[in-house]
């Protein structure tokens, strides 16, 4: 069934799209360390991550189709090293590590570190399988399940020149998976884009702003656009005012039936202002909220976040989930946290996502003739 | 608002307000009812959000009353939806329709759930009713079709439903058959109607032969008539139409009868069936018969897209009564009233299998029960409840009044003297009404088991086995005689030391081992088992006999039918399993059952096949217990180059000419052992032979001797010698047994008096 299920893993991404034609693609990882301790309260994400996963009929192993790193930042690629194969497919050990059978990857691998580029272990580990997979491709070695990346946007410099076959570009539309041709779905690049002399390049080469942003058009039960799906990691509201510059005239082109609303429902996507220092005072950038409104009818918009309190945080934050109810509710849709403990899956009819309703823990309270559960005797 | 209402119910509306599914609620109070309404979420896909309902009708956020009764939370709030909300979805309560909708949120009681899982449980089955409503997933498939809810009308028409699935041949024509009818006169409508299997051509005298109408003085109207069957007439391309609409009940004339059917594909042999109907009933009915009540059951066939719940087939069907004088039937065209009815399945085996949770055995093989006496008649009436009962029952034993005490079936009332003939006769009645028919032989087991004919009768050629619940020795060594004619194994259940302790034996498929074999085995068991020995072995108090009547021959022990039916239920259970999973082969089962005040520990044993030694020239049979065999040949091990040996134990079964040997007692260390020959010293041997007998209170005893020989061997000329000694010592036969390299060599002494 065609879904996009979404782990509960606090303020961090961790969505799994699984397409009509059984092909799996993730996008980010936020899997903590405590999540191992059973003692623990947060969710065991690696675990209903495998649990949703297929094994290779050959190896044995759990693989992905492929894996979106919307930007390399700890709570979107925390677990990386712990729980995926790094290295050539031949190399894997096993053991229940998860191989990666086609990176979606960033330009921003090939960036060198500076202040606004330093990498935690796990983002220097993907940057290391990223540039072996590329090297691989440049050494002319035949490109199959384990060896494939593709680079998402060009880098500037001119490093992503010769990269053709594996290159999506901006506002390209792509179909392929792990280099196939898949006809359950296709993903536009809407960024990251071009950067042009006159833009405060300072702002746009942040990490947050490197994000990939792509809105998949997903098939389902005979329809081909069953749903569109928005998603840009942790992007901020520069990347969304110059999209909707970039596509006023073309809307549709960022329209969607479920969105993961940016940066776990943070002001910043929304506005230049500061919740925390302006509070009710801060003002909403009409293109950035333009470019995040394009609601079609009914659509959801998902906070991957912690619970969103009245308070002065960010992320997650209020006044953008009030701004994003708005758009939810203008759109005749429903916004929605992955509240966990178990991942909010979006199943995806020809009419649409559509997320199953919430139920109550059994004997929460004691509120009826009974407490908790009772065995139940036949007479 | 909340400080007065009681304070469960306050509770239950804080609940209901933390559910994750409401997005709000109200209150209202009225007498000793208090009515919450909580909006629910319902999930529904992106578009159907902006439609603002879902092709079903459902709104994105829906209503639902829980009306909390005073007596909450002992029950559970009645749920209500709202009044415009589609009644054309399954799993809705059947209701007036002036009354809102009723969601049937849980297979079985509200109430009970509320008990078991809180009212959390209750809110999340209202959601997830809802979600389902809403994505019309409210029938799933894995599960089955849910049928047009009918649980709460008040006729009845029982009827066989494989036979009713199989009037679906496509063809456009009605099915008639007879039905019996009942109902109380000046009770609201309720009439139960036993629909009939065979159908017949309504021709011109059939009314005339069939229907009957009596109305008793008690207020009990009892009638004969007949019932009308309507199938899906095929399509164009060959096949049966199939309905997927979930239609509700709404049926209230014929009129809306024949629309009903039309949706279901069976107008043609509905309308057929009503007009020779009419016609026949002008031509039969005279002025005197025109205010003749007519009761007309009418059953519609529909075909699903899959299953219904709990069957195989995707035939559901629809039945309806149709309850009026003959004249209005005939004048009233089609404002004729109809209602609906419930159907219930006519008793079957299939019926008795399916609600005992035992799957279905498509032919199964028949079975034979000796001894319809106190357990032989619980574990007949117990596996025919689950629709397998013996297909032979054996027992020339009539029913006596103290049979009363633990006899699964019920004396006689009539005859007042507490009878009820035959057992096996009884049985078989008792059986019929489980809708089993069972062949009764009023003989003795003996008798039969001697007679070929008797016996080719009572265990057909493809029998599955014999079940021996004679409690006979006498009865268990003749089927042991008469194995080779049998061709199936037998099972022995047995209740021991007034109800201390029962045994069911299932010998092995290939004969080996027998009976015989794991009774001298549970025997050997006994000896260093103080519990199933005291219950086992004769000698205790447990084990006195019941006067019965003067001179009465009954060996009945005292103990209560719990007793029994609580051994023989475990027994059911075991053969119900051997019926599934087959029997053993090569092995044999035995269940020993040792009760300890009211609770009974079973245990299972495997026991292995025995050796069996067929002496030359003589009619005696020696079976090696896998036990003694063992022992036999550690203790040659135990003196590798020389020859030893020891004393046999076990018992002798002189019916079948067979030593079951379950045993040794070794031999005294004084005993010579030599490359040559082996002298067992006899000094000490005694008591230790004593001690083993004793110990199984005589029940294994001394059968003879045993040695080695180095080399494949018989006996020696000393050996000849020993045994003319052995044959002085005792009347009953010895063995002399020699075990060599190759396998055993016995020869039998008998110091019969010539």
């Amino acid at each position: 069934m065609v879904s996009v299920t979404y782990f509960s893993v606090d303020n961090g991404d961790m969505a799994l799209i699984e397409l009509d034609s059984g092909r799996k693609i993730l996008v980010d990882v936020n899997i903590r360390e405590a999540a191992d301790d059973p003692e623990d309260d947060t969710p065991d994400v690696a675990r209903m991550l495998r649990e949703r996963l297929d094994k290779d009929s050959k190896t044995g192993h759990y693989y992905v189709d492929a894996f979106l790193l919307s930007h390399p930042d700890q709570d979107h690629c925390r677990g990386l090293e712990r729980h995926f194969h790094l290295g050539p497919p031949e190399s894997h050990p096993g053991d229940d590590k998860i191989l990666i059978r086609e990176m979606w990857s960033s330009p921003m691998v090939f960036r060198r570190a500076s202040k606004n580029h330093t990498l935690c272990a796990d983002a220097k580990a993907w940057k290391k399988e990223a540039k072996r997979r590329v090297q691989h491709f440049r050494d002319d070695k035949p490109m199959e399940s384990g060896n494939r990346i593709l680079i998402l946007g060009e880098d500037e410099n001119g490093k992503t020149d010769d990269l053709g076959p594996i290159l999506v570009m901006t506002d390209q539309e792509f179909r392929s998976i792990d280099g196939l041709r898949d006809s359950s779905f296709s993903a536009r690049l809407l960024a990251p884009m071009p950067t042009s002399d006159d833009e405060d390049e300072e702002e746009l080469l942040s990490k947050n702003n490197s994000s990939v942003v792509l809105r998949f058009k997903l098939s389902a039960e005979g329809n081909e656009d069953a749903c569109r799906y928005l998603t840009g990691g942790d992007a901020e509201v520069a990347i969304w005012e110059r999209l909707w510059a970039r596509h006023e005239n073309r809307p549709h082109w960022l329209d969607y039936d479920l969105l993961l609303t940016p940066h776990h429902c943070s002001w910043h996507s929304l506005s230049r202002d500061s919740w925390s220092k302006l509070g009710e005072e801060a003002e909403v950038s009409p293109d950035a909220r333009s470019a995040l409104s394009q609601a079609r009818g009914g659509a959801y918009l998902v906070s991957s976040s912690k619970e969103i309190l009245d308070d002065t945080n960010d992320p997650p934050c209020i006044r953008a989930k009030r701004e994003y109810q708005t758009i939810a509710k203008e759109a005749g849709g429903r916004f929605e946290r992955v509240a966990g403990p178990q991942p909010s899956k979006y199943t995806i009819s020809r009419d649409g996502p559509r997320l199953k309703s919430a139920a109550a823990a059994i004997g929460a309270s004691v509120s009826s003739g009974a407490i908790g559960r009772q065995p139940l005797p036949h007479g | 608002m909340a400080s007065v209402l009681p304070s469960a119910v306050a509770r239950a509306v804080a609940t209901i307000r933390e559910h994750p599914a409401v997005e709000n609620l109200s209150l209202s109070t009225g007498n000793e009812t208090t009515a919450v309404v909580a909006s629910f979420r319902v999930s529904m896909p992106s578009r159907w959000l902006a439609e603002g309902h879902s092709p079903s009708g459902v709104r994105p956020v829906e209503p639902v009353t829980l009306r909390f009764p005073a007596n909450y939370p002992l029950c559970a709030p009645s749920l209500e939806l709202r009044n415009d909300f589609s009644r054309s979805h399954p799993h809705i309560n059947p209701g007036p329709e002036d009354d809102p909708p009723v969601p049937c949120v849980v297979e079985g009681s509200l109430t009970e759930l509320l008990h078991a899982s809180g009212l959390e449980s209750v809110l999340n089955q209202i959601s997830a009713w809802l979600d389902n409503a809403a994505n019309g997933t409210l029938i799933d498939p894995k599960q089955g079709w849910e049928p047009v809810r009918r649980d709460t009308l008040t006729h009845v028409i029982c009827a066989d439903a494989g036979v009713l699935y199989g009037r679906t041949d496509g063809q456009e024509r009605p099915w008639f058959v007879g039905c019996n009818y009942w109902y109380e006169r000046d009770k609201p409508p309720g009439i139960l109607i036993a629909l009939g299997s065979e159908s017949f051509p309504l021709a011109r005298d059939t009314l005339g032969r069939l229907m009957r109408h009596g109305d008793s003085p008690n207020g009990i109207a009892l009638g004969q008539s007949l019932g009308l069957v309507a199938g899906p007439a095929k399509g164009p391309d060959g096949s049966l139409p199939v309905c997927c609409d979930y239609l509700p009940e709404s049926v209230a004339t014929l009129a809306d009868l024949r629309q009903r059917a039309a949706a279901y594909g069976c107008a043609a042999a509905l309308n057929t069936g009503l007009k020779l109907l009419r016609d026949r009933l002008l031509e039969a009915s005279t002025t005197a018969r025109k205010d003749y009540p007519l009761v007309l059951p009418i059953v519609l066939l529909a075909k699903r897209p899959f299953p219904l719940i709990g069957t195989e087939s995707p035939i559901e069907l629809i039945p309806y009564v149709v309850s009026t004088p003959i004249s209005d039937f005939c004048a009233n065209g089609d404002a004729v009233p109809v209602e609906p009815a419930s159907h219930v399945h006519t008793l079957s085996r299939n019926l008795l299998r399916r609600l005992s949770g035992v799957e279905d055995m498509k032919t199964p093989k028949p079975w034979t029960l000796l001894g319809a006496g106190s357990l032989g008649s619980n574990v007949a009436i117990s596996l025919g409840r689950m629709g397998d009962g013996p297909s032979v029952t054996v027992d020339n034993d009539y029913f006596s009044p103290h049979n009363a005490a633990r006899h699964a079936l019920l004396p006689d009332n009539a005859s007042g003297m507490g009878l009820l003939g035959n057992k096996a006769f009884a049985l078989q009645q008792a059986l019929l009404c489980l809708a089993q028919n069972t062949e009764a032989l009023s003989a003795h087991v003996l008798d039969v088991l001697a007679d070929p004919k008797l016996l080719k009768k009572a265990v057909p050629r493809n029998a599955w086995a014999v079940v021996n619940a004679t409690a006979s020795l006498a009865v268990r060594d003749a089927l042991m005689e008469a194995a080779p004619k049998l061709h199936a194994p037998v099972i022995e259940a047995a209740i021991w030391g007034r109800g201390a302790a029962a045994t069911l034996l299932v010998e092995s498929t290939d004969g080996n081992p027998n009976v015989g074999d794991m009774v001298a085995a549970l025997y050997e068991r006994a000896r260093s088992d103080s519990a199933l020995s005291n219950a086992l072995l004769p000698g205790g108090a447990s084990h006195a006999l019941i006067e019965t009547g003067q001179g009465c021959r009954s060996s009945t022990m005292a103990m209560p039918d719990a007793v029994v039916s609580q051994f023989a239920s475990a027994m059911s259970l075991a053969i119900a399993d051997l019926r599934r999973d087959g029997l053993p082969m090569a092995t044999g089962h035995t269940w020993i059952g040792l009760r300890q005040g009211i609770q009974v520990q079973w245990q299972q044993i495997v026991v292995q096949p025995s050796e069996r030694i067929k002496v030359e020239a003589s009619p005696w049979t020696i079976r090696i217990g896998a036990d003694a065999h063992q022992a036999i040949s550690e203790d040659i091990n135990r003196f590798p180059g020389v020859e030893t040996g020891g004393v046999l134990m076990g018992r002798i079964s002189e019916a079948t000419h067979t030593f079951y040997v379950t045993g040794i007692v070794p031999a005294p260390e004084s005993s010579v052992r030599r490359a040559d020959c082996f002298i067992l010293e006899t000094k000490g041997l005694k008591r230790a032979v004593e001690r083993y007998s004793e110990e199984t209170a005589g029940a294994l005893y001394c059968l003879g001797t045993w040695h080695s020989h180095l080399t494949p061997s018989g006996p020696s000329a000393l050996d000849r010698q020993t045994a003319e000694v052995l044959k002085e010592w005792r009347v009953a036969p010895s063995v002399m047994l020699i075990r060599h390299p190759s396998g055993y060599q016995a020869s039998i002494t008998e110091g019969i008096w010539q």
